[in-house]
């Protein structure tokens, strides 16, 4: 059989997702130095819909701030601008994951609640490891399986027959993807990240979460990916499509640096930290 | 019994009015605890709260695993990680998830 190239998919680019126009202008606004949080602030609160979840989302448990905060400037102030952008990015992010089809035999909520533990798993590594930003952590986990949505998208017939062939031979998808196409669902979430103007650091970690060293120089960033997503397949939190763990990579746990003992705490963490989240996550 | 927040379970009742910091009623005495609840807890940065019960009930619930849950859990996990168990990390990992999917499911 001949296997399906990328081109195909490339054909199509134009019909890729897009994120709202709103989320878009936010990009390039945290990219300017010279902005401020009262421009950032006039563009979210043109945006009734996103200015009501972006004060749902900072005022969730999972932020854990004490009081409310219930000003698109004060949460700006709090959170800073990168924070911000992630946080709409992750709001966006809800509707393009339900606006998706249905592959029959993947689920969109199992799918999500992958990458939502995925995320979860990559913020509390990040802490544990002291990582500066560990909601850009949060975001790639999330986004880490996108390549999948648009394989679900535009590969209604290959897709679930890549699926059905890594459950019958109890490996993971990307071998069944290796063997049945000519590139990978992070080859696929590249392609997207590109077309949607993401910083490269979440571009190099989406196309690199299963071969963490060559996300170089984002190496670092793609292990915590990596391990994020052996840990929230471990704790059986949602499904992308196979149910199989990946082997973890021994550069890749060198690299983080940490102990066989983090392992336990960190699980434990990540429990607590997703039933925060996902209720709250389902209601958007 | 005083119970740290994340000790909380939905389904326990609350023993005495909680309050936050500006002494605003969050939930009335004789509540039973939902999720929702929780959360508005955690939200308004309360730590602590006073269930009715001994704590007594705990334990003894503890004494009496669901033995037939554990051995599927532990089935489950283990052919997920059938061929990547030579790595110690791997197995510590397997072995905490095991653990916390008990505690979860229980």
């Amino acid at each position: 059989m001949k296997k399906i190239n990328l081109k195909r998919i490339i054909r199509r680019v134009d019909d890729l997702p897009t994120l709202p126009m709103t989320v878009l202008k936010i990009t390039e606004l945290v990219n300017n130095p010279k902005s401020s949080a009262r421009d950032l602030a006039t563009v979210i609160t043109d945006d009734q819909v996103l200015t009501a979840r972006l004060l749902r989302l900072v005022n969730s448990a999972f932020y854990g701030f004490p009081q409310r905060i219930s000003t698109v400037t004060g949460a700006i102030v709090l959170l800073g601008f990168d924070a911000i952008r992630n946080l709409l990015l992750t709001t966006s992010l809800f509707d393009f994951f339900s606006a998706s089809q249905k592959a029959h035999n993947v689920s969109r909520e199992e799918l999500w609640d992958h990458s939502l533990g995925c995320a979860v798993g990559a913020k509390v590594i990040g802490k544990r490891i002291r990582y500066d930003k560990v909601e850009e952590l949060f975001v790639a986990g999330l986004l880490h399986d996108i390549g999948k949505i648009v394989e679900m998208l535009f590969l209604p017939d290959v897709f679930p027959r890549a699926v059905a062939l890594a459950k019958a031979e109890h490996t993971l998808l990307i071998h069944a993807e290796r063997s049945m196409l000519e590139f990978t669902h992070a080859d696929v979430g590249r392609l997207l990240a590109e077309r949607w103007n993401l910083p490269s650091k979440l571009v190099e970690v989406i196309a690199g979460h299963h071969q963490p060293m060559e996300a170089d120089p984002f190496a670092l960033e793609a292990s915590v990916i990596h391990l994020a997503d052996i840990l929230c397949r471990a704790l059986c939190r949602g499904s992308g499509g196979d149910s199989t763990v990946p082997e973890l990579q021994a550069e890749a746990w060198e690299m983080l640096q940490m102990e066989t003992a983090d392992i336990g705490p960190i699980m434990e963490e990540m429990e607590k930290e997703f039933i925060d989240i996902s209720p709250f996550t389902k209601t958007v | 019994m005083r119970l740290h927040l994340d000790e909380l379970k939905p389904g326990m009742r609350v023993a005495k009015p909680v309050l936050n910091a500006q002494n605003i009623l969050l939930i009335k005495g004789g509540t039973d605890l939902t999720e929702k609840n929780i959360l508005t807890l955690k939200t308004w940065g309360v730590t602590h709260v006073v269930v009715e019960g001994t704590g007594q009930e705990d334990a003894l619930s503890d004494e009496i695993p669901d033995q037939k849950g554990d051995v599927a859990i532990e089935k489950r996990l283990k052919e997920k990680f059938a061929d990547v168990l030579d790595n110690p990390v791997m197995v510590e990992i397997m072995r905490t998830a095991i653990c916390q999917i008990r505690k979860r499911e229980r």
